[in-house]
């Protein structure tokens, strides 16, 4: 057999098979099927990459650009001196950008952190237990404390009199800055036995340290003068404590540059030392924030809803 | 679109018969010949523009059927694993060479490995160039002369066409 006779017995065996009838409407059909298929997959991709990208630029109409931040840290880097925080009066992507954008251009920040939401509930619950406050904020408190879940940012303001001030009206209504209500950073905290000659010799230390513009010394009748306010609603507790069993401290001030963790590590090692801390407590914040925080954005003192 | 319709109308009944048939011929059973080449249709039809502008739009059909036929193979294989009595079919081999008793071209065919089948089909059938052929089967034009010239000889067929005597040097 040759090739061109393949060719005839195939044709005739192919002759044989019953032939085939399409249909080409079936066909028709499918196609449409599959076009309206991709059709709605690239639409549905489409919606979706759009609502992404809206959602990222927090709904686009109000996109304020940050090209770069120059004054944001990173997650490596610490904060030397919190000068105080801000907080978002929402939590939208829209305000925090501004907020950002503001932070970037002003001429009175030196430098900010950013901490996630939930930061503030955090912060808020250590500190009512570090200061061993008889009732921790509810949780209702917290769940309708607005401000507790926007994020948090963390600034170190300029040694300029007039900072606070002017980031506040730069900020204008896009967020709160709270600040340090006291006039000291940082307090060194004595033990309650500490000896004369350990007092002095700190604050013979304090005395000579470039790190501080000032100090103050808060003997045992002014820690007790406080302790009496701050515990006025329990009278038992103030009758059986005597000023003595106050432990002395020093109020401390610090020079803009200083850094607090330097500070702390300082006056930490000395003898009659009991603690060193500071209402912004290293880069977490403190008391003057969680406090006010709580009274301020949501209206009451958990104090006050104890039973 | 009124245009284009038509001539794809017209392409679909001149494409489904042959296609359809030859696919029986490379040993897929009806149902399949029907669903491959429909299926081949159906893509070709997505892509119309571009497989009208092709100088064999219709080997573009074989190709793809053959292709959806393999797959289809491929598939069944794996499920037969399991089902001896199911095993061999249409990918039997006949090692004993006693085509040259078989009266039936359509059997002997049958007889040829799978990728043979197809090469002489596309071939001898379809009528495809050899270039088409070798796009259609995924590999050389060199290789499908010498799958042809191996099919060939199991056929027991002389081999003299000038293409297929290149597959000898």
């Amino acid at each position: 057999m040759r090739t061109d006779e393949l060719r005839r017995e195939l044709g005739v065996v192919w002759a044989e098979i019953a032939p085939f009838t399409g249909d080409v409407r079936t066909v028709r059909r499918r196609v449409a099927r599959r076009r309206a298929v991709t059709a709605s997959v690239v639409v549905l991709l489409l919606v979706t990459t759009v609502v992404g990208v809206i959602t990222a630029l927090g709904g686009g109409h109000r996109r304020v650009e940050v090209a770069t931040t120059h004054k944001q840290l990173g997650p490596s880097q610490e904060m030397r001196h919190v000068s105080g925080w801000v907080v978002p009066t929402d939590s939208s992507a829209n305000t925090f950008a501004s907020v950002q954008q503001t932070l970037e251009t002003s001429s009175v920040v030196e430098q900010y952190e950013v901490f996630p939401p939930g930061t503030a509930a955090q912060m808020l619950a250590i500190t009512y237990l570090a200061m061993g406050r008889p009732a921790p904020p509810s949780a209702k408190t917290v769940a309708t404390c607005s401000a507790l879940h926007t994020r948090l940012v963390a600034v170190q303001l300029r040694s300029s009199p007039d900072a606070a001030t002017r980031l506040r009206d730069s900020l204008a209504n896009d967020a709160k800055l709270y600040t340090n209500p006291n006039d000291w950073d940082m307090e060194v905290v004595m033990k309650v036995g500490a000896s004369l000659a350990q007092t002095r010799a700190i604050q013979a230390a304090l005395a000579a340290d470039h790190d501080l513009t000032s100090y103050r010394f808060v003997d045992h009748q002014a820690a007790y003068d406080t302790f009496k306010k701050d515990f006025a609603d329990q009278p038992a507790l103030v009758e059986s404590t005597k000023p003595s069993d106050l432990p002395e401290s020093f109020r401390l001030q610090l020079a803009p540059a200083a850094s607090h963790a330097t500070v702390e590590h300082r006056y930490q090692v000395l003898p009659g030392v009991d603690t060193v801390s500071g209402p912004p407590g290293g880069t977490l914040g403190g008391a003057f924030f969680s406090f006010s925080l709580a009274q301020q954005a949501c209206g009451t003192n958990d104090r006050g809803s104890k039973p | 679109m009124v245009m284009a319709g038509q001539e794809f109308d017209e392409f679909f009944r001149a494409c489904f018969d042959p296609v359809a048939r030859a696919l029986m011929l490379a040993g897929a059973e009806r149902e399949l010949a029907y669903d491959a080449t429909q299926e081949a249709l159906v893509r070709a039809l997505r892509r119309w523009r571009q497989v009208r502008e092709l100088s064999r739009p219709d080997g573009w059909v074989y190709v793809v059927a053959m292709n959806y036929v393999r797959d289809r193979w491929r598939r069944q294989a794996r499920l037969r694993r399991h089902d001896p009595d199911r095993a061999g079919g249409w990918a039997s081999v006949d090692p004993s060479g006693a085509i040259a008793t078989r009266l039936c071209v359509r059997d002997a065919i049958a007889t040829l490995p799978p990728r043979q089948r197809q090469a002489v089909v596309l071939r001898y059938v379809a009528d495809l160039p050899l270039f088409d052929v070798a796009a259609a089967m995924g590999c050389s034009v060199g290789t499908v002369k010498s799958t042809l010239h191996a099919a060939l000889r199991a056929l027991r067929v002389e081999i003299d066409d000038e293409e297929d005597a290149d597959a000898d040097g």
